[in-house]
């Protein structure tokens, strides 16, 4: 199947925890570094679509300045869009719709982005009070984002083993990454490395999971111009190919959800992605795994087929089976552990330079399939990106 | 030990403290862990759990339970879902400890267990608990557990979990 769709244009904000600039300029200046790239005419963007929500309880709702939404983007550059999208879950899943409007004739060039937001004071600090929906069965037990995962692995350690130490070798070498990349929150603020005694000392945060095991929040964008893959072959850049693409949220309880029952979500969506493709997990050249916390990576690994059932925790641990050269060259800027909370932007930004030969010094020698996986088991998207359309 | 109206009031009063501390605003409300607001689906589930009852969403159809309740049965399509009493015997499935919580009303309680508890009546029906009162040493998976209630404000329970005895055949 040839591609229909391919990014033929990027652009990354530098990252800060702490900042006084709104998110509104942040975003625009990546959004005007991604139109550039691509070498289209900012007119010749007709669609934009984005996941303007925030992944912490008790933000704003100001656009520009707590979230940046497709009407804001589109008035900020003076674009004129027949077709708009605030979508749900991770930037993965705004550019599966992207690819899909483009798919379906809907519209020509979409501008995808995402806009991460770090408020000030104490993150998602929240005084719940009451709980309605969903939560009547989760807050009144202090659940928060990391309780789930934390759980899933402690189930998984049950099962399987593959503790701590594992995890620390990974996490190490995740943060040596990010370092070479020279981006994202580690890399501009506190350039040093990680070592296994310093991630075994740190504090809990929901134990088995210490704070180096969940990205920490920041202010930044991604963008990403893309266009139809005809389009593209005529564009001054390279365009990394969209040979793939699944999308789809869990079926089931929402709540109280298992080790197992996610499991089986990632397997299903692996099953979608390998057969939309015509692709399996053997031809990738090199895999963004998403890490919003640290054991969502072998989850998926196990789910998609990289690894075999209780095995994933040895191959992240195994500095040489991940690296450029390895066997699987894994989340090569370090993912959000290396780069911030940026949900998803990691792992497409990094998936589209090592198909286009814009990766520097981390480079897969002859990268041609790169897969970026962004979202949770629960509500995951995965795209597959070529160097060439089929 | 204070009692009656000066007692509520000294109680008022440090949870007013408290809860102006977390907001960082002069008057605020009690913190207080949140309080769950039925809908019209849940409304028969917490009326039990206020009664000291654990009920479970049944099919009249196909029989499968179900938790959280839904407005259908989700194995069948049936409408015709119930509520049934159920042993409240179950296993610990997994479990987290945080050390980290966002919600004010949690803070003295940290370090906490969230557990994840597989009823005996059918593996894929979890209820959560913090285990109140056990020791984290006494947290660990395929611990047997039995349901108990804790009331979280006046007629408000919510179902928690306790370690129990293996039952001897």
């Amino acid at each position: 199947v040839s591609a229909r769709a391919a990014v033929v244009g990027i652009g990354q904000s530098p990252v800060s925890r702490r900042s006084e600039t709104p998110l509104g300029q942040v975003a625009v200046g990546a959004c005007r570094e991604a139109i550039a790239d691509s070498g289209l005419d900012v007119a010749e963007i007709d669609g934009v679509t984005a996941v303007s929500s925030q992944p912490f309880e008790g933000g704003g709702t100001a656009d520009g300045v707590d979230i940046i939404t497709p009407g804001f983007i589109s008035r900020a550059l003076g674009l004129q869009p027949v077709w708009t999208e605030d979508v749900t879950g991770m930037v993965g899943h705004s550019m599966v719709e992207a690819v899909h409007a483009i798919a379906a004739g809907t519209c020509r060039a979409v501008l995808v982005y995402r806009a991460l937001n770090s408020p000030s004071g104490r993150y998602g600090q929240v005084r719940r009070g009451m709980a309605s929906g969903p939560a009547q069965f989760t807050s009144p037990y202090g659940v928060f984002p990391p309780s789930g995962y934390a759980q899933h692995w402690r189930r998984y350690m049950h099962l399987y083993g593959g503790g701590r130490e594992q995890m620390a070798r990974f996490i190490v070498q995740n943060r040596d990454k990010a370092l070479l990349s020279g981006e994202g929150y580690w890399a501009c603020f506190r350039p040093e490395p990680l070592t296994v005694e310093g991630y075994m000392a740190s504090r809990w945060v929901s134990e088995p999971f210490c704070v180096y095991d969940c990205d920490i929040p920041v202010q930044g964008c991604g963008a990403f111009v893309l266009t139809s893959a005809e389009r593209a072959a005529s564009a001054s850049g390279r365009p990394a190919y969209v040979r793939g693409v699944a999308s789809a949220h869990a079926p089931g309880r929402l709540q109280g959800r298992t080790y197992e029952d996610n499991m089986e979500h990632g397997r299903r969506l692996g099953q979608a992605l390998w057969a939309n493709a015509r692709l399996g997990p053997g031809d990738m050249d090199e895999v963004e795994a998403y890490d919003g916390f640290s054991f969502m990576t072998p989850m998926w690994l196990e789910a998609l087929g990289f690894a075999g059932e209780g095995e994933a925790m040895s191959l992240i641990a195994d500095r040489e089976r991940i690296a450029a050269d390895g066997e699987l060259p894994l989340n090569m800027t370090g993912g959000n552990q290396g780069q911030g909370r940026l949900h998803g932007v990691p792992q497409l930004m990094e998936a589209i330079r090592q198909v286009t030969a814009r990766a520097g010094a981390r480079q897969v020698p002859d990268a041609n399939l790169a897969l970026a996986i962004t979202g949770t088991l629960v509500r995951p998207s995965a795209l597959i990106f070529g160097g060439t359309p089929d | 030990m204070r009692t009656g109206i000066a007692a509520m009031a000294a109680e008022r009063g440090l949870a007013r403290q408290q809860g102006a501390m977390a907001q960082g605003v002069g008057m605020a409300a009690p913190v207080g862990k949140p309080i769950p607001v039925p809908d019209k689906v849940t409304q028969p589930f917490w009326d039990a759990t206020r009664e000291g009852r654990l009920v479970v969403q049944r099919c009249e159809d196909c029989k499968r339970f179900q938790h959280p309740p839904e407005p259908l049965c989700f194995a069948c399509g049936s409408a015709a879902v119930g509520y049934e009493a159920v042993s409240g015997r179950g296993r610990i499935q997994s479990y987290s400890i945080t050390y980290d919580t966002r919600d004010p009303a949690f803070e003295s309680l940290q370090p906490y267990p969230v557990v994840l508890v597989s009823l005996e009546e059918q593996d894929d029906l979890i209820f959560l608990t913090n285990m109140p009162g056990v020791p984290l040493e006494g947290v660990a998976i395929d611990v047997p557990v039995m349901v108990e209630f804790e009331e979280i404000a006046e007629g408000v329970s919510i179902p928690q979990f306790r370690p129990v005895e293996e039952e001897r055949q």
